[in-house]
């Protein structure tokens, strides 16, 4: 059913998500191509979230479906969503506060590695291979997300500029197709802002990534996005490039009748 | 460093403390009932000496509490050096040394002490696995330290098998019963997890002691041979001799695969499930087979040890695998740090040997022994040795790869 000449990485249609008598996602469809940024904006409670959780298997959707190049995922469990090529960060940070920041960074490389617990406990040449690269890779993962310093700090201990960072080291070490970020830029500053913006448009570049972003920071959103998708109430009220969107009368409304304005740093659910 | 106030202050607060000891202990120490003619005699002299002892143990301990202010930790990741210091190879050799020859050098009643806590070693390892680095609380793990007693218990007593062959039947036996509880709780956590499993320890208990036909219930099942040494004849010292080099081949076995798993995918795996399930699972870490996978192994080494149990005592019965059992194991791996095998191998060396050694002090043991274990967790509260830093350092040379230190 899928159609390749459209060359879509992600392609959601009808999603619908509902707890009990809330209807948190109404019929949504998106569309990602590959080496695309698209921002997923919207008021608090507009289901930004519940709309990631849903792509990358946390909840199940009640209808609709979520295909990855061509390929449809359903029923996956997230940790083979995360396998297929849909990596996500968190908007609450989840990082393994006690191990060291490196040890993260090879969490992430898991789902890339063979070897089993055999090859561990006679130390084969499969696994100390594997080690050896997965130990390299992020290594260099760090390197670009310039946290090589912190290397053997214990994650908890980073600032939390650098927390957030880690976090988008940690997924790209799952070698993802398609990044998920959920409010990057949630508790920073503007300077620090400013440099995560830089490093989001260097990653998409370097690794062809497509990216789906939910941020606050509309300065943010409308610099670095090539799309922007908005919701309210569950539902996608507009779609379209940073200018359009500005100038969109639904958009406005949505946000209180007020025009598009920063709102760094909220959090919702 | 203390300054004249200070030490005003510092010798008033145990003044306090020692007059609090000594209304707590009167009834139990300045009274005594002599019952042939049934008169109260007054023992005050102990109230001084209750009184000058807490004085004197309350400063000391105080003194301790101003200097070892656990000091800001540096993000070098070098935090104990009393555990790097343990843990280098060198030590790590001369330890090892010692323990192989100390038999030979002590009674067999030193040696078989020895034994107990050797097993108790590779029980915390096991556990730790389960609990220190999968942080899967289970509180029945003495049901597979039952059955691999058992195992070896009722294949001997039903098929005549002996120890050798039983020795690893035993250990995968336990792995299997660990996969089929991991199974209903893979999706319980902390406490629901805890009752859960403490369930389980106690429903294997009751098996044993129910099925009377198979088990012959609480009285248990009686001589068990010893392992065999070639067909040879072991006189009884003989024969705790070779176990004692059997259970430290098996020691080094399970601290050597522990590290290693430790140090791998999979072991990396568990830490994380331990340390935050969603974002573990986030990374394509599958829940149910890395849980399953450190029930199976954690439960392995306790099958294991279970059979040398069997072997060791020739005789066992449900009363040996009680919730006390598990209790202490739990103890070992919270005592030495969790996730830490250098931590494990300390901690179950004084839970062990503390009780054995503390005899002379009679009824007080106890008292003492909980005493020594409060101390501990004051000054310690993450146990003895934290986990020290996993090394993945990016020169390879930096990376001294495998050893026993942790």
């Amino acid at each position: 059913m899928t159609d390749p000449k459209t060359n879509k990485l992600l392609q959601v249609t009808g999603l619908t998500k509902s707890f009990g008598g809330i209807k948190a996602l109404q019929d949504m469809s998106l569309d990602i191509k590959a080496g695309e940024l698209v921002a997923l904006i919207g008021p608090n409670g507009a289901g930004k979230t519940t709309f990631f959780n849903c792509l990358t298997g946390m909840y199940q959707a009640d209808h609709g479906q979520v295909q990855l190049k061509g390929n449809l995922l359903k029923g996956l469990k997230p940790s083979e969503i995360t396998q297929v090529g849909i990596a996500r960060t968190f908007q609450n940070i989840r990082l393994f506060d006690q191990l060291t920041v490196i040890e993260n960074v090879l969490v992430g490389c898991h789902a890339s590695l063979q070897s089993t617990f055999i090859d561990a406990i006679f130390r084969t040449t499969r696994h100390k291979e594997e080690e050896e690269e997965a130990k390299e890779k992020s290594y260099q993962l760090l390197e670009k997300l310039n946290l090589l310093q912190h290397a053997q700090s214990k994650a908890d201990s980073l600032p939390y500029a650098d927390q957030r960072r880690l976090e988008i080291a940690r997924a790209l070490a799952t070698e993802p197709k398609l990044l998920l970020l959920d409010e990057p830029a949630a508790g920073m500053n503007h300077s620090e802002t400013a440099e995560l913006d830089q490093l989001i448009l260097q990653l998409k570049e370097e690794f062809g990534l497509g990216i789906l972003l939910i941020e606050h920071d509309m300065k943010l959103v409308m610099k670095i996005s090539d799309r922007i998708f908005v919701m309210d109430r569950g539902a996608g009220i507009a779609v379209g490039t940073p200018s359009e969107i500005r100038a969109n009368k639904k958009v406005i409304a949505a946000y209180l009748g007020e025009e598009i304005e920063e709102d760094a740093g909220a959090e919702n659910a | 460093m203390l300054t004249k106030g200070m030490l005003a202050k510092e010798l008033k607060i145990n003044l306090g403390l020692s007059l609090w000891m000594v209304f707590l202990t009167f009834p139990l120490v300045a009274l005594k009932v002599d019952y042939l003619d049934k008169t109260l005699v007054w023992h005050l002299d102990n109230l001084l000496w209750v009184a000058l002892s807490s004085f004197l143990i309350s400063g000391v301990w105080r003194y301790f509490l101003h200097h070892y202010q656990p000091k800001e930790r540096l993000n070098t990741g070098h935090r104990f050096s009393f555990a790097e210091a343990l843990a280098n190879e060198k030590a790590m050799l001369f330890f090892l040394c010692l323990l192989s020859i100390s038999p030979l050098l002590t009674s067999t009643y030193q040696t078989s002490i020895l034994i107990t806590a050797m097993m108790y070693i590779a029980l915390g390892l096991g556990l730790n696995i389960v609990v220190g680095m999968a942080g899967l609380l289970d509180l029945g793990y003495v049901a597979f330290y039952a059955c691999g007693a058992y195992a070896y218990g009722l294949l001997n007593q039903y098929y005549g098998l002996g120890f050798w062959q039983v020795l690893l039947v035993g250990g995968f036996m336990a792995a299997f019963l660990g996969v089929i509880l991991g199974f209903p709780v893979l999706r319980l956590r902390g406490d629901y997890l805890a009752i859960v499993t403490l369930g389980f320890g106690e429903i294997i208990r009751m098996v044993l002691e129910n099925e009377e036909e198979l088990t012959s219930g609480p009285s248990g099942i009686a001589n068990i041979p010893k392992p065999s040494f070639f067909g040879a004849e072991l006189s009884y010292h003989q024969n705790i001799l070779f176990l004692f080099y059997i259970m430290l081949a098996i020691l080094l076995l399970a601290i050597v695969i522990t590290r290693r798993l430790q140090l791998s995918r999979i072991g990396r795996a568990w830490m994380a499930i331990r340390e935050n399930e969603i974002a573990a699972e986030a990374m394509g870490i599958d829940l149910t087979k890395t849980k399953l996978t450190a029930f199976g192994i954690g439960a392995f080494w306790a099958g294991v040890v279970g059979v040398v149990f069997a072997a060791k005592s020739s005789f066992i019965n449900p009363a040996s695998f009680a919730f006390h059992e598990s209790a202490i194991i739990l103890s070992i791996v919270v005592l030495g740090g969790m996730g830490s095998i250098l931590g494990v191998v300390l901690a179950a060396l004084i839970l062990v040997l503390l009780p054995e050694y503390l005899r002379f002090l009679a009824e007080y043991r106890m008292l003492f022994f909980g005493a020594i274990m409060v101390i501990m967790m004051v000054f310690r509260p993450q146990g003895l040795i934290s986990r020290m830093r996993a090394g993945y350092d990016r020169d390879p040379e930096m990376n001294a790869g495998e050893n026993l230190d942790d």
